[in-house]
């Protein structure tokens, strides 16, 4: 090809594919970087013995859920338990951290609501002592959540890749969860 | 220049002094470990109650249950407070992280209660706030956290041991182990008396067979015939016989270091993890 023996075409080529080959190469090892390192602790753990912020989710679902049950006892609950299950519903759904956090946050809001409107109803004695047993549960794992080492490792990779060259490449963040 | 060398000396004294330790705020440990009484609202007597109780339940299954008092949090979360303190002192056994600490904020009228990463299935928030509802709320309101610690502690232990026992532990309150006591030294005065009447039966009937007697005794199918003394003054307890309130005097099969039955607790975070969590004061 004549245009390929023209010299400075030729440079500009291949700086185009020098940094193409950087760009993709860079992004590709920082996915798989935070794939197996940030992603995997969020998912299954850092031992990966399924202690971790996913199984914690799951929990918190669990006791929203439960509380939803002792609400469908009494009537002055039901647009509040409606608001748990659907919050609960988008956070099974959610798929990606950033999504599950925003999902995490509504849930939070709606059980708040639901406990608050339990805690005004003529609970009965087993009732309100398992409104309060689910209710600690639900807070708590978000205690255990904002230990847990995912954030450490999130912090981590998002220093790398706020540092020179990474910082160059067009990579997302990783979310810290609370 | 000695002269500029005692100065530098005492400035660094000074410095490392000021220094703050890891965690600002949070109380060293105490002497025993296991009870840090830094708003002396806790008794002798229940501080050595605990410690002796640790010692049977480091025994049993590594698990600590520490009592940390103070008077303020100094500006923190009593969460963030407890789940420091927890893991700066790396309570509970490193293996099972099935430690448990609860912190007293007198002055800040509020406690919290905060368990192991190993124990968070077994004993959940939740119930760990029924726990401290029922058994230290009611004492802890009226100003007598020495009895509320106390019988939060008693229950605690119940529920820890239950997790790693095989048979049933039964809750006893502390009037309950000067029975226990009496019984097992009446145990011990009549295995005395039975083993003196032995020794006289034995003696006796010896007495008799050196005056007189076969050869035949004295050989070794003879002697095999003879129930071996071993077996008679010190009969073997049957596996069936009951073990008492606690099977934690005894130590458990898995025990690498053939500990004996006394207990003595070491002493020290046996290097436990939480991930936080727990329950506290309702109506906060």
């Amino acid at each position: 090809m004549k245009i390929l023996e023209n010299k400075a075409i030729c440079i500009v080529l291949a700086l185009a594919l020098v940094i193409a080959g950087f760009i993709i190469g860079g992004c590709r090892s920082l996915n798989s970087l935070y794939s197996s390192k940030v992603e995997k602790v969020f998912m299954t753990g850092e031992d990966g013995d399924g202690i971790c912020i996913e199984n914690d989710l799951a929990e918190r679902e669990t006791a929203a859920v439960n509380l939803c049950t002792i609400a469908s006892k009494y009537d002055g609950t039901k647009k509040q338990a409606d608001g748990v299950r659907e919050a609960a519903a988008e956070l099974s759904s959610a798929s990606s951290v950033a999504d599950k956090l925003e999902a995490n946050k509504n849930l939070d809001t709606a059980v708040e609501s639901l406990f608050n409107d339990l805690l005004g109803q003529q609970l009965s004695a087993s009732d309100e002592k398992y409104a309060r047993s689910l209710y600690t549960d639900f807070n708590s794992r978000n205690d255990t959540i904002s230990h847990d080492p995912y954030n450490r490792y999130a912090a981590q990779y998002n220093e790398i890749i706020a540092g020179f060259p990474a910082s160059l490449l067009p990579v997302k963040e990783a979310v810290i969860f609370y | 220049m000695k002269k500029i060398l005692k100065i530098w000396a005492l400035l660094v004294m000074i410095i490392s002094m000021a220094v703050p330790t890891a965690f600002a705020g949070i109380p060293e440990k105490s002497q025993s470990f296991y009870v840090a009484d830094y708003a002396n609202v806790i008794s002798q007597e229940t501080e050595n109650y605990i410690v002796e109780k640790n010692g049977q339940l480091e025994n049993l299954c590594g698990g600590q249950i520490v009592v940390v008092a103070v008077d303020f949090l100094d500006g923190m979360d009593i969460e963030d407070y407890a789940y420091k303190v927890f893991k700066e002192w790396q309570i509970g056994s490193a293996e099972k992280n099935n430690g448990v600490l609860l912190l007293l904020a007198i002055g800040e009228d509020n406690y919290w209660c905060i368990q192991g990463k190993g124990l968070e299935s077994e004993i959940s928030s939740g119930e760990i706030d029924d726990m401290l509802w029922e058994y230290l709320e009611e004492d802890f309101a009226s100003a007598d956290y020495d009895a509320g610690v106390r019988k939060f502690f008693d229950k605690m232990f119940v529920a820890v041991s239950e997790v790693y026992s095989e048979g049933d532990v039964t809750e006893t309150k502390s009037a309950d182990t000067g029975s226990v006591l009496r019984i097992i030294l009446l145990l011990i005065k009549i295995l005395v008396v039975v083993i003196i009447i032995v020794v006289i039966i034995k003696g006796t009937r010896k007495n008799r067979y050196d005056t007189g007697g076969t050869a035949e005794r004295r050989t070794d199918a003879g002697r095999t015939n003879r129930p071996s003394a071993r077996s008679v003054i010190m009969p073997r307890p049957s596996r069936t016989r009951s073990r008492g309130t606690y099977r934690t005097t005894r130590p458990t099969s898995g025990s690498s270091s053939g500990r004996t039955s006394v207990s003595r607790p070491s002493g020290r975070g046996g290097g436990g993890i939480s991930r936080g969590g727990g329950a506290g004061r309702r109506g906060r």
